[in-house]
């Protein structure tokens, strides 16, 4: 009975071209993995504002008409002069009027701000802008959706 | 009876070498082509979003006011163009056509077909 044993050498170089290949496999796998989660968070995130957008816009509207003139409208926040707030709340949006909160979940990475708008002729109007925030929580002040809301009541 | 091991090297031809590179470009390829894809949907959404909220709130600036002509729809629907933003970071337009009964406002979309289309009567 003959005995059959071969072993197969590899050169230091097949060895170090097969870690190489691998190690670039594995590399190019984690970024495609990274690539997609990244993506896959960040269009959720777009998706839930667009949604939020046309949810908020008519509540903001509503609630700016039901509750008249304001008294005092910064960046993170507006009084009315009834006492009812709008304010932003980490990262929530709480609509407080006659003692009772209602609030909106924003989606990560976006923030809101606030400003009052006139023009002559017209009531004036809260401006509300959904800002898009880059990866050091800062707003980009070219990426926003506006949405107006009228003050009823206000001059003309 | 066979008991001995054998050990056996394999090895690849060149065809099989191309072969599987070649079908590694195709996924890595078809990989971003998507990923760009997505990003290009993403903006049109976004985009689109905006464009549609220029016309909304176009009308909500003019629900509240108590009258208004042709030139004052103009002005306001042009503002709230301006002031959107989507004129820097999109190639939509704005499209404002008077007509017998009023205006015409239009958001033109990149391949120049409307996104919306809405008619305000109004006095000229």
């Amino acid at each position: 009975m003959s005995t059959v044993k071969r072993i197969n050498r590899f050169s230091l170089i097949e060895m170090l071209a097969v870690i190489g290949l691998v190690g670039i496999l594995m590399n190019m796998a984690l970024l495609f993995y990274y690539k997609s989660q990244k993506i896959n968070s960040k269009y959720t995130d777009k998706a839930v504002q667009i949604k939020s957008v046309s949810v908020v816009s008519k509540y903001l509207r509503s609630f700016v008409h039901g509750n008249g003139e304001t008294f005092m409208v910064k960046p993170d926040k507006v009084v009315f002069n009834n006492g009812s707030v709008i304010a932003m709340d980490n990262n929530r949006l709480v609509f407080t009027a006659g003692g009772v909160d209602k609030s909106f979940a924003l989606p990560k990475g976006f923030a809101v701000t606030f400003s009052l708008e006139n023009s002559q002729g017209e009531p004036p109007r809260i401006v509300m802008n959904v800002n898009m925030l880059n990866s050091k929580d800062q707003l980009q002040l070219n990426k926003y959706t506006r949405i107006a809301a009228c003050v009823e009541g206000g001059a003309q | 009876m066979k008991t001995e091991k054998q050990f056996q090297l394999r090895f690849y031809l060149m065809p099989e070498m191309i072969f599987a590179l070649g079908l590694l470009m195709i996924l890595t390829v078809c990989f971003f082509a998507t990923t760009n894809t997505i990003q290009r949907m993403d903006k049109s959404f976004t985009d689109e979003s905006c464009g549609l909220m220029v016309v909304d709130n176009t009308l909500e600036r003019l629900e509240h006011k108590k009258q208004y002509n042709v030139e004052d729809v103009k002005r306001i629907f042009l503002d709230e163009y301006e002031k959107s933003g989507i004129k820097d970071r999109t190639k939509m337009l704005a499209g404002f056509t008077p007509n017998s009964v009023g205006a015409m406002l239009a958001i033109i979309k990149n391949n120049g077909k409307p996104l919306i289309e809405v008619q305000i009567k109004c006095q000229q």
